[in-house]
């Protein structure tokens, strides 16, 4: 099966800080891959460069075949890439299902002046958009908060709604920044059962998480960064033994003997 | 699960409810000598309706500030009255061409200022403001220059020739209805959305994909067309023009309209507008000394009530109701 999304020889310098280091990978349609390190590996650095908020230095991002390079965010987005947000970046003053609706947005259509003279047809779309998005937020397991400001939800039902306003817009890849960053094992066992169910649905899922538990329950294929370079990839069994990847992780030995 | 769409149908309900209240109030003035001159300042009133409608469809969801409106509503003002009076063409094609025209500015102004994040929007609309002003006053051939020029003919409409202070009050408060109408359905609609998203986090909203400057480019076009829309009013209504009324202080003062009426508030912006415009007839004894007022409000509006008039109206209401029960 062709790749959905190719990384070729990625690199990414913030003044004189290499951030990612020659990377190159492939992700399957319809796998979960999840992209482990230590802090400052460049994993959200790499996510914000496939989402088109930072352009690379030099190499290329092919999603489908096609290059990415030269996007900006929003147009990433119209290619089917969806993502969430390490911090979480919600639409905080709105409500719940505002947050959804506009997760809709690319799959919705009406312009200015059909919707300032409410012309035929807005009204449908919007309760289109409204139905879908309530089904989504039930999907999630928030449903009872829909009409309340995200910003006064609690933080593991913000990252939950920020994954059904990425899912609002039937993206073809999800990019999911540390989505159990800040919660309870509870709430981390309900997302990480979540983001298995996405692979299910056929969803295609970059998982960025320190949570070593869900990464290697529900990885197909991890990657493994260190200092922006890539020093193993396979599956959570082998990458488990990695030599390389016990030493990034716990450093030297000699500093824990 | 369905939900009804609740916003809607009550906007339309207020808004007839608005135009009933509208549609007597010149009687209500009527009754009196010392009141029959409001229906004249209502004029006024929802001239600057119009153009604080557009402001606050940028400002309050936009999150972008424009210190030019001023300069739509005078190339609003002056296309009506150029075409008219020079060409002898019908104020509807004035009209028409001053919006188009103030769109076609607001397109080239508003498309390199948003496409950078920050208030440039406002740096480029106060230049823009000051440039339109020194066309007016020195593009005398055209313009009549600092002395302007009058005999701007009245309005017709199926026929009627709409010359009388009530026949236009009727007049523009339809317009101004309509344009509440427009702002208030693209707040509750998807374009609308969008725009308050991109006020709550430009990233999120990005991610989402949303093109973050045409929205606001958009947005900026229409505030605009509304702005020249009440300058073209004006125009016919008055029947004379000269560059003062389209300087950088009307520009503060619709801003003024719309951050005393309740920033994020459509509705607010009329209310702002009303007040702006019925508080110089108040305050007219205090001659020069107005100005001092107009801040001491604005003062007292940003310190104690950051959402404006609305703002404070619905919290009083709030009150009010938890003593009730």
């Amino acid at each position: 099966m062709a790749a959905l999304l190719q990384i070729k020889n990625l690199n990414k310098r913030f003044s004189g800080v290499q951030a990612i280091f020659d990377l190159s990978f492939e992700v399957t349609q319809g796998t979960i891959t999840s992209i482990i390190g230590p802090n400052g590996a460049g994993k959200t650095t790499l996510i914000n460069m496939i989402s088109g908020f930072f352009r690379p230095s030099d190499g290329d991002i092919l999603f489908n075949g096609e290059p990415l390079s030269g996007l900006k965010a929003h147009q990433v987005a119209t290619r089917g890439i969806a993502r969430t947000f390490q911090t979480v970046e919600l639409f905080g003053r709105m409500t719940v299902l505002e947050n959804v609706m506009l997760g809709c947005h690319l799959k919705s259509r009406k312009g200015l002046v059909s919707s300032a003279f409410r012309l035929p047809g807005v009204l449908r779309e919007e309760a289109d958009i409204k139905t879908r998005s309530l089904s989504l937020i039930e999907t999630v397991g928030i449903a009872e908060y829909a009409s309340m400001k995200a910003a006064n939800l609690p933080l593991g039902e913000q990252k939950l709604l920020e994954v059904a306003r990425a899912l609002a817009g039937e993206p073809r890849l999800l990019l999911l920044d540390e989505p159990a960053a800040g919660l309870n094992e509870v709430e981390t066992q309900k997302a990480a059962e979540m983001i298995m169910g996405l692979g299910e649905r056929g969803v295609t899922v970059i998982l960025v998480e320190h949570d070593m538990k869900i990464v290697m329950s529900i990885s197909e294929k991890i990657l493994v960064l260190n200092h922006g370079a890539k020093i193993a990839e396979g599956p959570p069994a082998s990458i488990r033994r990695d030599p390389g990847v016990i030493k990034a992780y716990l450093g030297d030995e000699e500093s824990y003997s | 699960m369905t939900m009804p769409l609740p916003e809607k149908n009550q906007t339309v309900t207020h808004i007839f409810l608005f135009a009933l209240f509208v549609a007597v109030l010149p009687w209500v003035f009527g009754l009196s000598r010392a009141t029959s001159y409001y229906t004249d300042v209502m004029v006024f009133v929802a001239i600057h309706s119009i153009i604080a409608a557009g402001l606050s469809l940028l400002l309050g969801y936009a999150g972008q500030i424009s210190l030019g409106q001023a300069a739509f509503y005078g190339v609003g003002a002056y296309a009506s009255g150029i075409l008219t009076t020079r060409l002898g063409l019908s104020p509807w094609v004035g009209i028409m061409a001053g919006m188009a025209l103030a769109a076609g500015l607001a397109y080239g102004v508003g498309l390199p200022a948003l496409r950078l994040k920050g208030h440039y929007l406002a740096m480029a609309t106060l230049g823009f403001g000051m440039i339109v002003y020194i066309v007016f006053n020195e593009f005398i051939g055209l313009t009549g220059g600092p002395s302007g020029f009058g005999e701007i003919p009245p309005i017709h409409f199926f026929g009627m020739e709409i010359s009388s202070t009530l026949g236009f009050y009727y007049l523009v408060w339809t317009f101004a209805l309509v344009v509440l109408w427009i702002s208030l359905n693209i707040v509750h609609s998807r374009p609308g959305r969008a725009l308050r998203a991109i006020h709550d986090s430009e990233k999120a909203a990005a991610g989402v994909g949303i093109d973050i400057t045409r929205a606001k480019v958009q947005i900026f076009v229409v505030s605009g067309v509304f702005g020249a829309l009440a300058g073209s009013l004006y125009a016919h209504f008055v029947t004379f023009i000269n560059p003062p009324p389209f300087d950088i202080f009307f520009s503060i003062k619709v801003l003024m309209m719309v951050v005393i009426g309740g920033i994020g508030s459509i509705w607010g912006a009329y209310l702002g507008a009303a007040l702006l415009t019925f508080l110089p007839e108040w305050l007219a004894f205090l001659e020069d000394f107005d100005v001092l007022a107009y801040g001491i409000i604005l003062l007292a509006i940003v310190m104690f009530s950051p959402d404006g008039l609305v703002g404070l109206g619905s919290r009083v209401m709030g009150r009010i109701r938890n003593i009730k029960y």
